[in-house]
């Protein structure tokens, strides 16, 4: 499946934190901003961000709209592809 | 979000369309690029193209968006019909990110709507709708 012409395996290489270790270690390196980290991926396609619980309560919420929104019309809103959570074990 | 390649930006600015808090650059470095010689305008220029700027720097670079007539209508609408949607999710704090990128060709070919030329084909706007989940932490 494609959405705006990506795919989930685009998605996944540009996510693959092997490649991205440079980015990812970068962001920590620089302290001060550790708290809510912005990266952009490897390859400069995806920007990746934290957000809280209740953003993601919101986002999750208005998903079936956001998602017709994307689909239908034309709007400004920036596409969000994809909100993981990462546990370390 | 840079659906330009980020390599041509020169400038972004993130717009709520406010003057409260809304501004990055210091009155110092602001009389510079205003007035400074090339040099200094330059140098000024090189730190400030790594930062986000927002509202007020916008007003005190003297910048302007220069569309068509229809791309300003097409961003007006777009606009309008965004709002619209989030304050039904009663969202209102979101900001419009504007990437600025030097024009070129390319570029412009196989576009999405977001991205808009200027007038006189020298830069490449484009436009964006962030931060809309509602909370800040």
């Amino acid at each position: 499946m494609k959405v705006d012409g990506i795919t989930i395996h685009d998605l996944i290489n540009s996510l693959d934190p092997i490649t991205n270790f440079n980015q990812i270690t970068r962001n920590f390196a620089s302290g001060g901003r550790s708290a809510n980290p912005i990266l952009y991926t490897h390859d400069k396609k995806y920007l990746i961000k934290t957000i809280s619980k209740d953003e993601k309560t919101i986002f999750i919420k208005m998903l079936p709209e956001y998602h017709r929104r994307m689909v239908q019309d034309e709007s400004l809103l920036c596409r969000i592809y994809g909100i993981f959570r990462i546990k370390i074990e | 979000m840079c659906e330009v390649s980020p390599d041509t930006k020169v400038l972004t600015f993130d717009m709520k369309g406010s003057t409260v808090d809304r501004q990055v650059l210091n009155d110092k470095n602001v009389k510079i690029v205003q007035s400074g010689n090339k040099q200094e305008k330059e140098r000024i220029m090189s730190i400030i193209k790594k930062e986000v700027l927002k509202d007020k720097d916008f007003t005190n670079l003297g910048m302007k968006f220069t569309l068509s007539d229809s791309d300003a209508d097409l961003l007006k609408r777009m606009v309008k019909s965004d709002s619209d949607y989030l304050k039904i999710f009663n969202i209102t704090d979101y900001s419009i990110l504007v990437n600025i990128h030097k024009y070129y060709k390319e570029d412009m070919e196989n576009k999405s709507y977001k991205v808009m030329a200027s007038t006189e084909k020298n830069y490449i706007f484009s436009f964006s709708i962030i931060d809309f989940l509602g909370v800040k932490t």
